[in-house]
């Protein structure tokens, strides 16, 4: 897979996020590399045209705070006019955005403060809001479940954080299946026709997974990528050299669930007004009623192509591979 | 037949409330609870008459008339009117502005039907529409 580029001029560094171009610049090397950490995961290769996002960190201490009028996070308020974006996070981090037709601003300001662990993940919940307003200018929207591609075939995956996206997506790249990701993916519809594309070429594995995917190796030596979960951050290259996939027309919705003390799979079929909920569960859908008219849009009509399986997962599920042929072979 | 006057207001579809036609009906999210319903094509049909502008009782019976339902029929309207006021997804309106709606039929009793759970109001990001983990 073709990865995204980094280029630096004079104080701006250009990265790209999807279909985004990122002029990212800040007033202190600490500030910067925060963001960077989290710019840099989106190394999937998108080709031009970009919108161009223009984001700025400094070091400044705001009193104000958001209402949580067009979203409200764990530890984000978001409010949003059509022109004007404000919000702020728990540790006093705020910023504040808009648009013009081809370029979107934003201005992250963050207190002199210790830069532990909530404030980095502050700011990394920032940048992705600052991300999804573009993507979805864009298009596109945002969908937090995992995908896989076979033969003309392609899954998403739903299921909750922790729910096990991750490990049936390894699962069945064993099996020859090629993955979109595990996590975020971006969802469009091109003429009428669902198009899902990738923006990671990681995967957030925990470690017990290798367990029973011994050919990934140890990841209790990877440093965990937040400090609210033990799972890992693994290039897909390391789990299945050559098994990605950047883009495809999602044919089947996948409802995961864990069924503990179970065995095997239990494979049924989902109902068609199930399978639109499950999909939109997948899906951040703000309060702000022209956008989510856009993301309600777009998942009916992906729903609408869709067929869709309820999955349940027991715990040797992936100890046998005919567990796996079973769910292909319900496809 | 003159109808018998249940509701005292005109209908307005809240703007709170987003519409989205799926393949036998529609689909309506309430931004504010974050619960979504699903409608028949009857049940769309007399949403969108009030969809952009307002609609009284007698002239949503009215049409429904002229779409094939009968007074045995009016009964399932009222009712689906009801709910939709009872959820919140209609207000009243300040002028009656009926839109006219296409209905290709055949008619049926109109449903609403609420799906069990809500999406979650409160996310771990703007990407991660999880209900959050504790810190």
């Amino acid at each position: 897979m073709q990865t995204a580029s980094l280029e630096c001029s004079g104080d701006v560094l250009d990265l790209t996020a999807g279909p985004l171009q990122v002029e990212l610049s800040a007033s202190d090397a600490e500030l910067r590399d925060a963001a960077l950490q989290s710019l840099e995961l989106f190394g999937v290769h998108w080709a031009p045209p970009y919108r161009r996002v223009r984001i700025r960190l400094d070091r400044r201490a705001v009193d104000k705070r958001a209402g949580g009028s067009f979203l409200t996070c764990a530890r984000m308020n978001v409010d949003a006019s059509e022109a004007l974006v404000f919000a702020s996070t728990m540790s006093g981090i705020c910023t504040i955005g808009f648009s013009l037709r081809h370029l979107d601003t934003w201005q992250i300001s963050a207190p002199w403060t210790a830069f532990t662990e909530p404030v980095v993940g502050d700011i990394e919940d920032l940048l992705g809001l600052a991300l999804t307003f573009g993507w979805r200018r864009e298009g596109w929207v945002p969908v937090h479940a995992a995908a896989v591609e076979k033969d003309g075939r392609c899954l998403i995956l739903c299921a909750p954080s922790g729910g096990g996206k991750s490990t049936m997506t390894t699962a069945l790249m064993r099996n020859g299946w090629r993955t979109l990701g595990d996590d975020k993916l971006l969802l469009r519809c091109d003429g009428g026709t669902p198009v899902l594309h990738a923006l990671l070429a990681t995967f957030n594995l925990h470690p017990q997974t290798t367990r029973w995917f011994s050919e990934i190796g140890d990841l209790e030596d990877l440093q965990r990528y937040s400090a609210w979960t033990d799972k890992r951050r693994v290039s897909v290259d390391r789990i299945a050299p050559g098994a990605s996939a950047v883009r495809a027309r999602p044919t089947h919705l996948v409802r995961l669930s864990r069924n503990p003390g179970g065995s095997g799979v239990a494979v049924s079929p989902l109902r068609k007004d199930e399978l639109l909920a499950t999909l939109l569960r997948q899906i951040v859908v703000p309060r702000r009623p022209e956008v989510a008219r856009q993301i309600v849009a777009t998942a009916a009509a992906t729903a609408a192509v869709m067929t869709g399986l309820d999955i349940a997962v027991g715990d040797d599920a992936y100890e046998d591979s005919a567990w796996l042929r079973k769910i292909e072979g319900a496809l | 037949m003159l109808a018998e006057r249940v509701f005292e207001t005109s209908f307005s579809l809240q703007p709170h409330v987003v519409a989205t036609v799926v393949e036998d009906g529609a689909v309506l999210l309430d931004l504010e609870t974050k619960y979504f319903f699903q409608l028949n094509e009857p049940a769309w049909a007399i949403v969108q008459l009030f969809e952009a502008g307002g609609a009284s009782q007698e002239a949503i019976e009215e049409t429904c008339r002229s779409w094939g339902a009968t007074d045995a029929d009016v009964p399932g309207v009222r009712a689906l009117l009801s709910r939709l006021h009872e959820e919140h997804l209609v207000g009243s309106a300040e002028s009656e502005d009926l839109v006219p709606a296409p209905f290709r039929g055949p008619w049926s009793t109109p449903t609403i039907e609420r799906q069990a759970e809500p999406l979650h109001t409160l996310v771990t990001s703007a990407f991660d529409p999880s209900i959050p983990l504790a810190e």
